[in-house]
């Protein structure tokens, strides 16, 4: 039976993993200290991350520093329109047995590893894009009738060019929403810049050193979802999630005026989740309005449906979900 | 249950009842300040409202009514219990610890992580002290109640003010309602050679001076007008009303009593009048040759000095009637005024009972309250007095002396004579005696009391002169 010193023993110990995950990554991933963050959150939570930001800015960068800091396997799928299902998931191929008999023997695709980089998502056609709908929901992979589970942890980390959108075939809603966090590369500043031209035209820095094994992974996840959350911040979550929603009480003006679908369960359950992995990441044994609140945009902003007119006016998700944030109140009127 | 459970449990039922407290005390604040704004509403209103509701209950019935209302409207609930300990979360920069704690603190077996929860809230709240960190704060009610409060004592002052505040006609004291009575009867007494009548005049109007010069005080004043009462009334019994003289009313005595002088001027010692002129002049005072008629004394049969010593016992007659009269109305007066002191002055003048008759008179005058007629002069009864709808408020009316449209109707029809059994000479001089009475009290206002005094005085002398 554990007592309350294990518990703040198992915090300090996710938070130290994370902070030398954090200083590891920081060797050669400059500036992004919010979203390595992220990205542990969602690692430590099961979840999948969308990386969007212009070419050039490190998306490929930080997934594979990650999977070098934390010892898992990884592999990289680069997303072209040719790209087919079966190059991702595997195949059956006629192989032949030490006496000559001939069999079908699955050949694993690039999706069998502890972290994928689906570089270029949008690139491959949503028939392929759909392949990886299976493996990132149930952590399986079903060819030729027979299904095949991944190991845990699994996480897929995709990313994707905002700008460049000829030849490109937008994610599906389906497939979005199965993205835990959809993450915004900024450009990065001045004095970033300098230190990113420091690291790539020196000699190369040493190899990353491993900090973080699965083991420690999925403990982290187990201690996250025993985070304690109040009823009163649970309420306080789904309210914020039905406020996103044009037709539902408790809307705000922003999300009837300019959204056409709004965040679905799974924005609740993201947001509920990170939450709490922010809470262990702060040695906090429970979660606060403030997680919430924290976790939001990159929870929420992938899960909102801009109608024509918001297009039309450049209205942004971020904007909504900022205006959600700001207009919903903790406790319920 | 772990020892930071119980602290926490005791320290969030502090905090709620604190909370509720001040949740209490600000909706009574609340109904107090709607209650003083409703009470300025209908402070212009408080003339449709019965005149027993003072606007003094204005406040209090608007409370009472309020205040359970507003109660109603913000009753305490589950989330008034949940916003305190936000609040207490956000103060102390919990995160959420106290709300999550006190969830926690509602289940059976809470895991580690919770029990982990329950500690770091206790640690932080150990030291807390609810009422020091949410001390009360000043709402807009509190601020507002005060001036409302001020604005409606205001308010309510000068409309009292206005109502009760204005200069009423202060009636008049008793002495110097006593000197002017005095005066007038010294007057009187002196024109008409009353002696008894001028000494008690004498007499009243030296207590009333004393009185006004501030010597003694009410009490003794009217101790000595009591006593003075009492020795007029035991006089009484032993001055008996010359019969033959008893059916002249005032003014026909005035007037033998002028005639008498008149006659006896003429007669002189020295007067060179003959026996026929003595005569006509005789014939041409129609009160004295019927008073001599009345005597069995034709005036033919008379000598000088017979006549002389008719007329000279007729004058001391007359004077005796005139002096016993006056002191029988400075008797009434004296009674009226004492008992008009008695149950003081403002109610006295409403229900003086004035009229020669007095009380006793009243009460043995046979059928007075019918509408028959009775033997004895009527007399204003204190129900007759008593105004329609029993106001109690003091009222004042206000009129302007001089010319104005007037309309009426004159209706004009035989007379006949009535049945009563009073002299109307006696009717007429009662109500003189009536007047005499209201003027003293000032109960007629001074700009009209010679008219009113001229029309009553005009009252039975056309009967007279016939």
């Amino acid at each position: 039976m554990e007592g309350i010193a294990d518990i703040r023993d198992r915090m300090a110990s996710a938070r130290r993993s994370f902070e030398e995950v954090r200083t590891e990554m920081g060797r050669v991933v400059v500036g992004h200290e919010g979203l390595i963050e992220q990205v542990f959150v969602a690692l430590v939570c099961g979840g999948h991350c969308l990386l969007e930001g212009v070419p050039g800015l490190g998306k490929t960068l930080m997934v594979r520093s990650l999977a070098a800091v934390v010892n898992l396997s990884f592999s990289r799928i680069q997303f072209t329109p040719d790209l087919m299902p079966a190059d991702i998931t595997g195949t059956q191929m006629l192989t032949e047995d030490p006496s000559g008999r001939k069999l079908f023997d699955f050949q694993r695709g690039p999706i069998f590893a502890h972290v994928v980089l689906a570089d270029e998502i949008n690139r491959a056609t949503p028939k392929t894009q759909s392949a990886l709908l299976e493996a990132m929901q149930e952590q399986n992979v079903t060819v030729a009738g027979k299904a095949h589970r991944l190991e845990s942890p699994f996480m897929v980390m995709a990313t994707q060019n905002p700008i460049e959108m000829e030849g490109t075939y937008p994610l599906p809603e389906a497939q979005i929403d199965r993205f835990f966090f959809k993450l915004l590369l900024e450009y990065p500043s001045r004095e970033e810049l300098g230190r990113i031209a420091d690291l790539t035209t020196s000699p190369p820095p040493l190899a990353l050193n491993r900090v973080l094994d699965a083991e420690m992974i999925l403990k982290i996840r187990a201690w996250v979802r025993e985070v304690p959350i109040a009823e009163a911040v649970k309420d306080y979550t789904a309210r914020l999630i039905l406020a996103t929603h044009p037709q539902r009480n408790g809307r705000v003006p922003i999300a009837e005026k300019y959204v056409l679908y709004g965040a679905s369960p799974r924005g609740l359950q993201s947001l509920i989740l990170a939450a709490k992995a922010r809470a262990l990441l702060a040695q906090r044994p429970n979660v606060s309005f403030e997680d919430i609140r924290a976790v939001a945009p990159q929870s929420l902003r992938h899960r909102i449906i801009l109608n024509l007119e918001g297009e039309a006016e450049g209205v942004t998700a971020e904007r909504v979900v900022a205006e959600v944030v700001e207009r919903v109140t903790e406790i319920a009127e | 249950m772990s020892d930071d459970a119980l602290l926490l449990q005791g320290k969030f039922s502090e905090l709620i009842r604190w909370e509720r407290t001040k949740r209490r005390e600000t909706v009574l604040l609340a109904a107090f300040c709607y209650a003083f704004l409703v009470s300025l509403l209908l402070l212009p209103a408080r003339g449709l409202l019965p005149a027993w509701f003072s606007p003094f209950y204005f406040p209090l019935v608007s409370f009472l009514l309020l205040a359970p209302a507003c109660f109603w409207l913000r009753p305490w609930g589950e989330k008034d219990s949940l916003r305190a300990l936000f609040v207490l979360d956000r103060a102390l920069r919990l995160h959420e610890r106290a709300i999550t704690a006190a969830e926690i603190l509602q289940r059976y077996d809470p895991s580690a992580v919770e029990q982990c929860v329950l500690s770091e809230a206790g640690e932080k709240l150990r030291s807390v002290d609810v009422k020091a960190l949410f001390k009360r704060r000043r709402s807009w009610h509190a601020l507002l109640a005060p001036p409302l409060l001020l604005v409606w004592l205001g308010l309510v002052w000068l409309d009292f003010r206005m109502d009760f505040g204005a200069p009423a006609p202060r009636p008049a004291s008793l002495a110097q309602k006593l000197k002017e009575f005095s005066q007038e009867l010294r007057q009187k007494a002196e024109a008409q050679d009353l002696a008894e009548t001028l000494n008690v005049a004498r007499a009243l109007q030296e207590l009333a001076e004393e009185r006004l010069r501030g010597q003694g005080n009410d009490e003794k004043l009217g101790e000595n007008l009591a006593a003075l009462e009492k020795r007029l009334e035991e006089r009484a019994p032993g001055g008996e009303s010359d019969s033959a003289l008893g059916a002249y009313g005032r003014e026909a005595l005035s007037s033998l009593k002028a005639e008498l002088e008149a006659m006896k001027g003429q007669l002189r010692p020295g007067s060179t009048m003959k026996e026929k002129e003595l005569l006509d002049r005789l014939s041409s005072l129609p009160l004295l040759s019927q008073a001599l008629e009345q005597g069995r004394s034709p005036m033919g049969g008379l000598g000088g000095q017979e006549l002389q010593s008719f007329l000279d016992k007729l004058d001391r007659s007359v004077a005796a009637e005139l002096d016993r009269r006056s002191l029988a109305e400075v008797e009434d007066f004296l009674s009226m005024l004492l008992r008009g002191r008695e149950t003081g002055d403002a109610r006295s003048e409403a229900t003086m009972d004035s009229g020669r008759a007095g009380e006793k008179r009243s009460a043995e005058k046979a059928g007075g309250k019918g509408d028959l007629a009775g033997d004895q002069p009527g007399t204003r009864t204190r129900l007759a007095q008593s105004p329609p709808g029993g106001a109690s408020a003091a009222t004042e009316l206000q009129g302007i002396l001089g010319e104005g449209k007037s309309s009426g109707l004159t209706w004009r029809a035989e007379t006949k004579p009535g049945e009563s059994k009073i002299p109307e000479q006696e009717v007429a001089a009662s109500y003189r005696r009536q007047l005499e009475e209201d003027l003293a009290s000032e109960k007629i206002p001074h700009g009209v009391k010679e008219t009113v005094k001229k029309y009553f005085l005009s009252l039975g002398m056309g009967e007279e002169k016939k």
